[in-house]
């Protein structure tokens, strides 16, 4: 007897893990056709989104002002999840391989070379931006990327957020004359050797991006990367890059036989003062990091006169998003002119505005002008003037194994 | 009687169906993804295609040998060292040494491999505790002499946290199973003269070998296969296997998921016959040492 009522007890067990993945209910998707549906159907739900948590000001960000907002204004409870993008996207990938849906996360942030997986995988829900009343009321639609990113078409996929460009740190403690193109940091480079370094390629978004910045400078080919080119004619093109970073790399941290993993860890080395300079996507941040005491007063932020990369960035609905209309409503509030302008204050987050200045209120406009005329940040005009296009994202993706395999694998 | 036979085997089979379902269902989806075919993905058709520009790719090879030098490196040191603190522990008779000792090593077993990544970094980079204690005593000229322990060629950093998480974990296991060695054998031992060191070798690790045996063959496994330690702390050149195969699960494009899992089935086919080969020679040796 005892042991019948074990078996009975395995049997249990055994049901109950094959039957875990028996079919979840198919939410029958509603027709979201007008504003009002969203609404209505949007209302009072739970937003997971899911995002890179590297940097604590958009974390409080999100958690704060976003947060209160959307349950002040439509009752939505926002959950963030700290999630690198190659992360979300090999979850969203394996969900979709494996048909789960509804999923859990209503929302990413993406861009670029992720976006493009994720629009040819079709783990994106779209297309969407057609409905958002704040996109259309003060965006530019005209502007190519709203269009395009990273020469990805989108095509309604995804929802501007916000615009950022690659900014240099430094102590003026340590340099008087920070080096202002790749040129001038070469020699720089070699007058304070064990000095300078940048994120490892091809992980980190921050270091593939700088040395996606020295291709404009030294391949002088600025036009090139916009129009297709073959893999062979590329690594042509690359030659003088590679001879740069060959070149530079035993005069970097550690001889260039180590590089930092993350754009955090090289925020680390420069806070302890092993490295001089350090670099990153958020335009006030260093300003705001100053405010809060975190680097001393003598570090500022600027960005070579040979300009650098700027990008823009991006929100995204997920195929099994199980909150789509609450969704919507967030993006629609990160799209306001008041969340944006929130969002640029130095000492919240620094990221540009992606909005039409032209189309705002003659209020919106004044506290954008006060802000600006903050020191320690670089102000908008000279990043606007030397602000580099995006390259299409198969290049990112060359770049980053040219890198590993002539420049880091050395 | 039927049914009674039948009991182990249903008492043993939601292991077995879980291990089938989860382990099994995923390496036959990892093979098939490895050979291109991922049908949701737009990716159709078999070949051994992606398995070729993995192996074929520039240090392959010398990144395979580079993890094993690694998890051979660590799964001795940590050995070594293991036996010794089980043997020290079971001959020292001080309660209250005993007790400091266990704590310690199943704080050291507790830990997360995270926070000992910190831990390394925080004391054995060029700005770290070490290096400011040994600059500000003068002992070294500047900070950057203090030797590169962490993000080096050599893996210190790496062995020293696989070593440092992998040694208690050997130990607890060895006192466990030397504590249970009955006093006879000693007091015969000692009887007949053998000293310490005899005593271990022909008495405690014979005992123990098993143990010993299997304990190191997972640190060496684990030190083989998991990516975190050795990716944190690796340098830009040689990159150890498994950074790399953790590289290419993160790589964006959808067009690399077929050599990522191609990676993945030969780390897995080489990793598992490396620890097989490991742990015969590690028997003959321990077999040869207690002679």
């Amino acid at each position: 007897m005892h042991s019948f009522k074990k078996t009975i007890f395995v049997m249990i067990i055994v049901l109950a893990l094959t039957g875990c993945r028996g079919n979840g209910v198919k939410k029958i998707e509603t027709e979201l056709n007008t504003w009002e549906d969203v609404v209505t159907q949007g209302e009072n739900k739970e937003v997971t989104i899911l995002m890179w948590g590297g940097n604590e000001g958009v974390n409080q960000y999100m958690d704060g002002f976003v947060s209160n907002n959307v349950k002040e204004k439509y009752g939505i409870t926002l959950k963030r999840v700290p999630m690198n993008a190659p992360e979300f996207m090999n979850k969203l990938l394996n969900e979709r391989k494996a048909t789960v849906n509804p999923g859990t996360a209503d929302l990413v942030w993406i861009n670029a070379e992720n976006f493009r997986t994720a629009k040819e995988g079709g783990i994106l829900w779209g297309p969407f931006t057609d409905l958002l009343p704040n996109l259309n009321k003060y965006y530019d639609l005209q502007a190519t990327d709203l269009s395009y990113d990273t020469g990805i078409p989108i095509e309604g996929y995804e929802a501007i957020w916000g615009r950022a460009q690659l900014v240099l740190t430094y102590d003026s403690k340590y340099i008087k004359e920070p080096p202002k193109s790749f040129k001038e940091l070469m020699d720089w480079v070699k007058e304070n050797p064990g000095k300078f370094t940048y994120p490892k390629l091809p992980d980190d978004f921050v270091g593939a991006a700088f040395i996606r910045t020295a291709y404009y400078e030294l391949t002088e080919n600025a036009d090139g990367f916009h129009k297709d080119i073959e893999k062979e004619e590329f690594k042509q093109l690359s030659k003088p890059v590679i001879d740069y970073f060959t070149e530079m790399n035993p005069y970097l941290w550690r001889g260039g036989r180590a590089f930092p993993v993350s754009q955090a860890q090289q925020d680390e080395l420069f806070k302890n003062g092993e490295i001089y300079m350090t670099m990153g996507f958020e335009v006030g941040k260093t300003a705001g990091l100053v405010k809060d005491g975190v680097y001393p007063e003598t570090v500022k932020s600027y960005v070579f006169d040979t300009g650098t990369i700027g990008n823009s960035h991006y929100l995204a609905v997920p195929f099994n998003s199980p909150n789509k209309a609450a969704a919507l409503l967030v993006i629609d509030f990160l799209q306001s002119p008041e969340a944006q302008i929130e969002k640029f204050k130095s000492e919240v987050w620094g990221d540009m505005p992606a909005f039409d200045a032209n189309k705002l209120d003659a209020t919106i406009i004044g506290q954008l002008l006060e802000m600006e005329s903050d020191p320690a940040s670089v102000s908008m005009e000279s990043l606007t003037y030397r602000r580099l296009p995006e390259m299409q994202s198969k290049y990112i993706d060359w770049i980053k194994e040219i890198w590993t395999e002539e420049i880091g694998g050395q | 009687m039927i049914f009674k036979k039948a009991t182990p085997y249903l008492l043993i089979l939601p292991i077995l169906l879980l291990y089938g379902l989860f382990i099994g269902g995923g390496l036959i989806g990892i093979i098939l993804e490895s050979l291109g075919h991922i049908p949701v993905l737009g990716l159709h058709g078999f070949s051994i295609e992606s398995y070729i520009v993995v192996v074929t790719q520039k240090n392959f090879i010398e990144s395979f040998l580079y993890s094993i030098y690694i998890s051979l490196t660590v799964s001795l040191i940590a050995s070594t060292l293991g036996v010794v603190i089980a043997y020290t522990f079971i001959t020292c008779k001080n309660k209250s040494i005993q007790t400091l000792v266990k704590k310690t090593l199943q704080l050291g077993l507790i830990i997360p491999y995270i926070y000992v990544v910190f831990i390394a970094m925080l004391m054995l980079n060029q700005t770290g505790i070490f290096a400011r204690l040994l600059y500000n005593t003068g002992i070294i000229a500047t900070p950057n002499s203090f030797p590169e322990l962490i993000f080096d060629r050599k893996g210190i950093g790496i062995i020293w946290v696989f070593v440092f998480k992998g040694t208690p974990f050997i130990a607890l296991f060895v006192i466990n199973v030397m504590a249970r060695i009955s006093n006879t054998f000693e007091d015969v031992g000692r009887t007949l003269g053998s000293g310490s060191i005899t005593l271990l070798r022909r008495v405690y690790i014979p005992l123990s070998s098993n143990t010993i045996l299997w304990t190191s063959c997972i640190i060496f496994a684990y030190a083989l296969g998991s990516f975190e330690v050795n990716y944190l702390l690796s340098s830009i050149s040689p990159v150890p296997i498994s950074a790399r195969l953790y590289s290419l699960f993160i790589n964006p494009d959808i067009k690399v998921i077929p050599q990522t899992m191609a990676l993945n089935v030969i780390l897995f086919l080489l990793g598992g016959s490396i620890v097989g080969i490991y742990g015969f020679t590690l028997k003959q040796f321990l077999r040869r040492i207690s002679r």
